[in-house]
C-alpha cells in the first residue's frame, strides 16, 4: 500500500468532470435532435394507423377568425363536399390569403369539435413545433381534392 | 465461544437506471465491513443484494435507448456487479427484483395480505398523458409554479422557491414524456392497509430495531396516524402484474425489499445447507439486518416491517441507517467534478483508502459524512501508510538481512503485546455496534503506540553497535508481530492488506494459527522456532 498522490485525486475530479460531458455528448441526439425532443410514440398496428382516414384537400378560402389570437378560419374543397376547420396556425401564416389555393393534407373523419367560433370539421397537418414555426403540408402535383392518403 | 449466529444482512437495492457513485457505496462498504467482521468471527452471515428493476423510470429509459427494458436492466446488473466487486463488496448474491423468485414471492405476500383483509381498492384521480396513454407520476409532470411563478418545475415541488403542492396546482401542465396538456383521469388502485399494523409497529420500533433517532422520527409519524399505501400502478408499466387484476401492477417500492427475500431465496438454490424458512419463517431465530440510507426510512420501517407481519414471516432484527455522503463539504456535484462515478475512482486509486476514510468516519448515527478530498489523502497517508504499514517497512528489513527473514522467537515488550492483545474485546464490540470510527481510532492508537516504541529502540541506529544485532532481531520480530496484530483488526476493511500480508513470505511461513482464523482471541505469537 502506497501513499496516495494529490495528483491522482485531481485526474480523478477531472475525469469526473470528463463523465459529465460525456454523459451529455451520449444524450446528444445523432442528428438534428427532433426525435430527443419529441421521441417516437409507442408503435400501432396498421389497423390503428389505416383508421385514421388522411385525404387531399383544397385550401378554398382562408380568413381571420374575430376575438381568436391563434386560429385561421379554412374552407376545405375535398372534391365532393366542403368542410369548415379552425387552425392554430394562425402565427405562422400572418397572411391567409396567400394560402387560397393550395392542397394541403386533411384528417376527414376527426370527430367534430365545437369551439367558441363555430364547429371545427377535422384539421389540417403540419409540422414544427409552433409560432412562426409551423409548416403545412403539400402533397405533389397532380393530386386531386378529395383523394385518400395512405 | 458461544454457538454461531446465524446472520442475514442486505443493503438497499441499487436503482438499475444508473451507475453506482461514491456515495452510493459509503452503503455498500459499511454493510460489507459488518459483514466481513460477522464472518471472520466465526458466525454464518450471508449478505444478499440485488438490482432494483422495475418501474417508470426504467421503461422509460429503455424507451429512449430503443431496448427492451429486460436488456437495459441486464447491461446495468453486469455494470453495478463488477464496480461493487472492485470495490472488494463481497455479496454472497447479487440478484434481481425481475426474477421469478421475486414475482412468486410478491403474489404471495399480496395474497395473503388481501385474504386476510389488509388490502383495500378505491378509485383515485390522476393526471393522464393522453398522447402516451400513461398515468403520469410527479416528476413525469412539468408546469409553472402555483407559489412563484417560476416555469419548468415539476409536479410535486418548486425546486426555485421549495414550495411543495399537488400536481393539480401546477399552472400551464405538461406531460415531461410527450409534451401533452395531461387530463385527470379516474383508475382503481389497491391499497395496503398500513393502520391495521399501528400497534405492533409503535411496538417494533421502539423494541430496539432501530436507532434512537430513527425510532424518534418514526414515532413522529406514528404519533400523526398512519395512511393507507398505494401500491398499485396501472399499465404501461415495467413490473408484475397482481394476481387477477389484469392492467394493475404492482408499485415499484412494493417488490423492492421483497427483492431482498427472493435474493436469499435465489442463493439457497445454489447452497444447499442454507433455507429459506430458517431465515424468513414467522419464528426465525436467525438475525436479518437491513442497512439503508435515511432516504427510504418509511419504506423499510413501516411498511416493510408491516408487509412481513401481515404475510406471515418474521420481521427485521434491525435497521440500520446512515447519512448521506457530501463531498467537499457540499452536495456532489458535476460540474465541480465531485460527482465521482465508483469506476472513475477505480481508475485512479485503490478501493481500500476510500473503505478505511469511510470506516473512520463511520459512527453509530445518522450524520452525514462528508468526503474531505484533502483530508482523505492526509488521513490515508498519514493512518494506512505512515502508521499501519510503516511498523512492516521499518522491521522486515532487518528481518530478512539479518535472519534470513526468520522471526525470532522472542518478546521484548510484553506489556506492549499484551496492550494489543487485552484491545481486541474493545475493537470487536465496536465493531459489532456498527461504531467503525471508534474502532478505527483504537486501533490507530494501537499503531501510535508500537510506533513509538520501535522509534524508542531505533533498531536502525542499534544495528551499526557491535554485539546488539540478536536485541535488533527481537525488537523486529516483535514489531512484525505488532503489525499483523493491527492488521487482523483491520481486515474487515482492507481485505486485500490483510491477504497481502497473509501471503508474504515472514508470516506465511508460521506455523499453528493463520490470521485467517485468529480473530479476536489470538494470543499466541508467530514465530519460527
Amino acid at each position: 500500500m502506497t501513499r496516495i498522490e494529490p495528483a491522482k485525486i485531481e485526474a480523478m475530479i477531472e475525469a469526473s468532470k470528463e463523465d459529465l460531458a460525456s454523459s451529455e455528448a451520449a444524450a446528444a441526439p445523432a442528428g438534428n435532435g427532433e426525435l430527443t425532443k419529441q421521441p417516437i410514440a409507442a408503435e400501432i398496428n396498421f389497423d390503428a394507423f389505416a383508421a385514421v382516414d388522411l385525404r387531399i384537400a383544397l385550401i378554398e378560402k382562408a380568413e381571420f377568425v374575430e376575438g381568436a389570437d391563434k386560429l385561421l378560419r379554412l374552407t376545405l374543397d375535398i372534391g365532393d363536399a366542403k368542410r369548415n376547420v379552425f387552425s392554430g396556425i394562425k402565427s405562422a401564416y400572418p397572411d391567409p390569403s396567400k394560402l387560397e389555393g393550395r392542397l394541403t393534407l386533411y384528417v376527414a373523419n376527426l370527430a367534430p369539435r365545437k369551439m367558441k367560433f363555430g364547429v371545427s370539421e377535422g384539421m389540417v397537418l403540419a409540422a414544427g413545433p409552433g409560432g412562426s414555426e409551423i409548416y403545412l403540408l403539400s402533397p405533389d402535383n397532380g393530386a386531386k381534392p378529395g383523394q385518400r392518403v395512405m | 465461544m458461544s454457538e454461531a449466529r446465524q446472520i442475514l444482512v442486505t443493503s438497499a437495492l441499487p436503482y438499475a437506471n444508473g451507475s453506482i457513485h461514491l456515495g452510493h457505496m459509503l452503503e455498500y462498504i459499511q454493510t460489507d465491513m459488518w459483514v466481513r467482521f460477522q464472518k471472520l468471527r466465526g458466525n454464518q452471515c450471508i449478505y444478499v443484494c440485488a438490482d432494483d428493476a422495475h418501474g417508470s423510470a426504467i421503461m422509460l429509459r429503455a424507451e429512449k435507448e430503443g431496448i427492451t427494458p429486460e436488456q437495459l436492466i441486464a447491461n446495468v446488473q453486469a455494470e453495478h456487479g463488477s464496480d461493487f466487486a472492485d470495490f472488494l463488496v463481497d455479496f454472497d448474491n447479487f440478484h434481481s427484483t425481475h426474477s421469478e423468485e421475486n414475482r412468486k414471492l410478491a403474489e404471495l405476500i399480496y395474497t395473503r395480505l388481501r385474504d386476510a383483509g389488509h388490502i383495500a381498492t378505491r378509485s383515485v384521480t390522476q393526471y393522464f398523458d393522453p398522447e402516451k396513454g400513461m398515468f403520469l407520476a410527479d416528476r413525469f409532470i412539468k408546469g409553472t409554479c402555483p407559489k412563484c411563478a417560476a416555469e419548468d418545475q415539476y409536479g410535486d415541488n418548486c425546486e426555485k422557491c421549495g414550495a411543495t403542492y399537488e400536481p393539480t396546482e401546477l399552472k400551464d401542465p405538461r406531460s415531461a414524456i410527450s409534451g401533452a396538456t395531461p387530463v385527470l383521469k379516474d383508475s382503481k388502485h389497491f391499497f395496503f392497509k398500513l393502520p391495521d399494523f399501528e400497534a405492533m409497529l409503535k411496538q417494533w420500533t421502539r423494541g430496539g430495531a432501530l436507532q434512537e433517532s430513527v425510532a424518534n422520527k418514526i414515532a413522529e409519524w406514528l404519533d400523526g396516524g398512519l395512511q393507507e399505501w398505494d401500491i398499485s400502478r396501472d399499465a404501461p408499466y415495467f413490473g408484475f402484474e397482481i394476481p387477477g387484476e389484469p392492467g394493475k401492477y404492482f408499485y415499484v417500492w412494493l417488490d423492492a425489499p421483497i427483492g431482498y427475500m427472493a435474493s436469499f431465496e435465489n442463493l439457497c438454490k445454489r447452497r444447499p445447507e442454507l433455507s429459506f424458512d430458517t431465515f424468513w419463517s414467522k419464528d426465525s431465530t436467525a438475525e436479518l439486518y437491513h442497512f439503508i440510507g435515511k432516504d427510504i426510512i418509511n419504506f423499510h420501517t413501516l411498511f416493510w416491517p408491516a408487509m412481513l407481519e401481515g404475510a406471515g414471516f418474521r420481521k427485521p432484527t434491525a435497521v440500520n441507517v446512515h447519512g448521506y455522503l457530501t463531498v467537499n463539504g457540499q452536495k456532489m456535484s458535476k460540474s465541480r467534478g465531485t460527482f465521482i462515478k465508483a469506476r472513475t475512482y477505480l481508475h485512479h486509486l485503490n478501493p481500500e483508502y476510500l473503505r478505511y476514510y469511510y470506516a473512520s468516519k463511520l459512527g453509530r448515527g445518522v450524520d452525514d459524512l462528508d468526503l474531505n478530498l484533502e483530508d482523505f489523502v492526509q488521513k490515508v497517508n498519514s493512518d494506512l501508510v505512515g502508521k499501519v504499514v510503516n511498523i512492516a517497512s521499518r522491521c522486515a528489513g532487518f528481518v530478512h538481512k539479518g535472519n534470513g527473514g526468520v522471526m525470532v522467537d522472542a518478546n521484548p515488550e510484553p506489556e506492549l503485546w499484551a496492550a494489543f492483545q487485552a484491545a481486541a474485546p474493545s475493537i470487536a464490540e465496536a465493531y459489532e455496534a456498527r461504531d467503525f470510527a471508534r474502532a478505527m481510532r483504537e486501533i490507530m492508537a494501537l499503531a501510535d503506540r508500537a510506533n513509538a516504541w520501535i522509534a524508542d529502540k531505533a533498531p536502525w541506529a542499534l544495528n551499526k553497535v557491535e554485539g546488539k544485532q540478536a536485541e535488533v532481531q527481537e525488537i523486529c520480530a516483535l514489531g512484525i508481530n505488532l503489525f499483523r496484530q493491527l492488521v487482523i483488526f483491520l481486515k474487515p476493511v482492507l481485505p486485500n492488506l490483510a491477504a497481502a500480508a497473509e501471503q508474504s513470505s515472514m508470516l506465511s511461513r508460521s506455523p499453528g494459527t493463520t490470521m485467517r482464523r485468529c480473530w479476536p482471541t489470538t494470543s499466541s505469537m508467530l514465530s519460527l522456532r
